[in-house]
């Protein structure tokens, strides 16, 4: 990651830090003197001893953001990339769709103003300048849930929800079968479907928010707007195997169809992109430790932690949750750029690993990783048995470049409560996803083959997706399918602090009643020299494995 | 107590015929509502037999006439429309549905072919000389019988109860809903919902008003059709 002396000249103090001071000390090894260390376990945090000589990686220090965003909105508006600027493409008689990136992003959620409301205002001020009336705002949900009212009217904020909603505002539905259109099959195959407004727009405009790199580019339009009918050729066992990492879309085979549906998109349809990135400014105020390098943890810091375990612990699992997710993060924006999705992208990427990614010499034969309370699929809701294993094996496992962060054989061990708690509501086919199918097999392509047309065909799961605010019946398969090269590669996965052995067993996973256990269990087998990575969260953090 | 049954039979007594007949068939009927309430609170059969002894003596044609009405004034009228496209949308998928219901049959019948419901189960009067005598015939469709009558439905055409799906939206429906494979609270009341939230069962809100967006459901592109075409090419 090092740039050349020439290139840091160049850089602002903040950008200066993080090249050169704050990276080298973002691979800590511990030793006897080493303080405890915060692993995410659940809706808790673990302070832990880990064993002398764990490597301990640590995210880069939040990249300074913009000191005007909506100045800085404003120029990408007018100075796009390889575009027009947007005024430049408008007339009264057009009609434009704007779809918004939903809640599942940056996580946790943003204190408003949220970026997609700075965004919005904006693009809706121009849009209504120019005297553009045929507007529609499409929450692209894609599979996702429906957001529920007050979740619209927070990331769009109040002029853009009182003058759209519920008309000109709503949840993309992919579902709808009369709002969606077909636009051809790619190279591979690939059938393209598309929310029938945008398709017959003149104009789409996409707000996106970019917290991974994962994010963004050709996926948001082909994903965000598409239903089972497309996704299915990308969101597949075959595909996501061939995946290497989801965080590396230049080796990623989701990202390489997604690509290609996009690239068809484009061909019927005038979209301009815009995207955002964000810092990694998860905690501020008094929960600002969480960031913190616990050797640099001072009395405060160690009090601040205590009396927030004591809290966690004392308060009902329901009012736990509901503080946990009603806490807004103070992100910060530290990019905006407009235009063409190739050339937006390529920038947003370029800052997004400014942001994350941190060098790293060699795997390690054990990783060791907390789940925290949250993840893009239970926001406002419950982080159930199936998403736990997404956001670890999924998620967590494919944070780096290059190499996974564990050898090929390893083991991974991943600490959360592993409660069997589902949310009726919201996750409906996941309750039948795993007392039913993962009872059968866990292998995915064998998930695949038996049930997951049947999910996704299911009137039951189809009706509360459509008009309750459950995510999609195929949902759960994809969370599935979201570990599988994890599955492929590693040997071993222990669930640490694991609170029902029968879930982790389910999942085919070994259970540890604590992390020492785990890391024993892990040992016994690799040995004692096994060495031992932990992935320091929050906030997050790519490996850019040597 | 459950405010179905004492609707319907209210309804029933208010057009049973001349003045004096409906006043004291309600009179009789109101005098029994304390006892209905204690017997719902012991045993859900109980208040069936309870609430339908106050039918004795009515004729045969006039409550199938009045469940005619009651159905079409009452019932249809008040039908969810997503309820509708659900039941439709599982027979297309090949689910046969099934009224298994607490109700009686001369209610019951004319909503079951209004919905093109070949099957139901309802209570059934015994009659006497054309008229009802206020006793029901077994089993009577309350608590357990429910799951007991599916799955003896069920095992007559060789299917398995865990393969089924049931609907309900009362907790005296509970051992229905335990019977089956696939069980989900529609509309819950409190008790049911704290029980479907326990023991996961997917809990279904259904509305009065059509929320934005709401289309046809299935009279559009034949997506399955597309998909089983295009399944082979991927």
């Amino acid at each position: 990651m090092a740039r050349p002396e020439s290139k840091l000249m160049e850089l602002k103090p903040a950008e200066l830090r993080h090249e050169v001071g704050a990276r080298r000390d973002l691979v800590v090894t511990l030793n006897r003197r080493s303080e405890k260390r915060l692993i995410p376990y659940g809706e808790e945090f673990l302070f832990e001893k880990l064993p002398v000589g764990t490597r301990v990686i640590y995210p880069p220090p939040p990249l300074d953001p913009l000191a005007d965003p909506d100045q800085a909105i404003r120029y990408a508006l007018l100075h796009p990339e390889n575009q027009d600027p947007l005024f430049a493409q408008l007339n009264p008689n057009m009609r434009v769709t704007i779809a918004i990136d939903d809640l599942s992003l940056p996580l946790p959620q943003m204190r408003r103003p949220d970026i997609r409301e700075r965004l919005l205002n904006q693009v809706l001020q121009t849009l209504a300048d120019y005297g553009v009336d045929d507007v529609h705002l499409v929450i692209a949900t894609s599979l996702h849930r429906r957001m529920t009212e007050a979740e619209i009217r927070r990331i769009v904020g109040e002029r853009a929800f009182k003058q759209y909603w519920p008309d000109r505002l709503y949840n993309f539905d992919a579902e709808n079968r009369a709002e969606l259109a077909m636009l051809g099959k790619t190279e591979h195959q690939e059938e393209v479907w598309l929310s029938r407004r945008a398709a017959e727009s003149d104009l789409v405009i996409y707000l996106n928010v970019n917290l991974v790199p994962m994010d963004g580019g050709h996926k948001s339009v082909a994903v965000g707007l598409a239903p089972y009918q497309s996704l299915r050729h990308h969101h597949n066992a075959a595909t996501l195997r061939d995946s290497h990492s989801y965080m590396d879309p230049t080796r990623s085979a989701l990202h390489r169809s997604s690509d290609r549906m996009g690239k068809l998109i484009h061909k019927s349809l005038n979209i301009f992109q815009i995207e955002t990135a964000v810092n990694t400014q998860m905690y501020g105020g008094m929960l600002d430790f969480l960031q913190k390098n616990e050797d640099t943890f001072n009395d405060w810091d160690h009090t601040r932690l205590k009396g927030f375990q004591w809290t966690m612990r004392n308060m009902s699992n329901d009012l736990r949750r509901r503080a946990l997710h009603n806490y807004a993060a103070p992100f910060g924006m530290i990019g905006v750029w407009a235009g063409d999705t190739e050339a937006v992208h390529q920038k947003t990427l370029a800052k997004v690993f400014q942001q994350y990614a941190v060098p790293v010499k060699g795997q390690a034969d054990i990783l060791i990783v907390g789940v925290p309370y949250i993840c893009p699929y239970n926001v406002n809701s419950i982080m159930n048995p199936v998403l736990v294993q997404c956001t670890g094996l999924g998620y967590l496992f494919n944070m780096y470049r290059n190499k996974p962060l564990v050898r090929e054989g390893g083991t991974m061990i991943i600490c959360h409560p592993l409660r069997d708690e589902f949310h009726p509501e919201h996750h409906p086919s996941y309750i039948e996803f795993f007392h039913r199918c993962l009872a059968e097999t866990t292998d995915a392509i064998e998930l695949e083959k038996q049930f997951e047309r049947e999910f996704a065909h299911n009137p039951t799961y189809i009706h509360m997706y459509r008009y309750g605010n459950a995510y999609h019946g195929v949902h759960p398969f994809y969370m599935w399918y979201w570990g599988e090269p994890a599955r492929q590669h590693v040997g071993r996965v222990i669930a640490a602090g694991c609170e029902e052995p029968e879930i982790a067993a389910r999942m085919g996973w070994d259970a540890a009643d604590t992390l020492d256990e785990a890391i024993a269990m892990a040992t016994s087998e690799l040995g004692r020299s096994a060495s031992i990575t932990y992935l320091h969260l929050p906030p997050l953090v790519i490996a850019d494995v040597e | 107590m459950d405010l179905n049954l004492v609707h319907a039979a209210l309804f029933t007594f208010t057009n049973i015929g001349e003045w004096g007949r409906r006043v004291s068939y309600m009179m009789a009927f109101v005098s029994r509502l304390p006892r209905m309430y204690i017997a719902e609170r012991r045993d859900r059969r109980l208040l069936n037999i309870v609430l339908f002894e106050a039918f004795k003596g009515v004729s045969r044609d006039r409550l199938f006439s009045l469940g005619e009405e009651y159905c079409e004034r009452v019932l249809i009228a008040h039908l969810y429309p997503r309820a509708i496209e659900m039941i439709e949308a599982n027979r297309a998928a090949g689910i046969e549905p099934v009224l298994v219901t607490g109700s009686p049959d001369f209610i019951v019948a004319p909503l079951a072919e209004h919905l093109g419901i070949d099957a139901f189960a309802a209570n059934q009067f015994i009659f006497s000389r054309g008229r009802a005598t206020g006793r029901l015939s077994e089993p009577i469709m309350a608590g357990e019988e429910k799951a007991v009558w599916c799955g003896k439905w069920a095992s007559e055409r060789g299917m398995d109860l865990a393969d089924c799906w049931g609907y309900a939206d009362s907790h005296h429906d509970m051992a229905f809903l335990n019977a089956m494979g696939h069980p989900v609270a529609v509309n819950p009341d409190r008790r049911l919902k704290a029980v479907a939230m326990n023991r996961q069962w997917p809990v279904i809100h259904f509305k009065k008003q059509s929320s934005k967006n709401d289309n046809d459901f299935y009279n559009h592109y034949d997506f399955d059709k597309s998909t089983r075409e295009s399944d082979g090419a991927t």
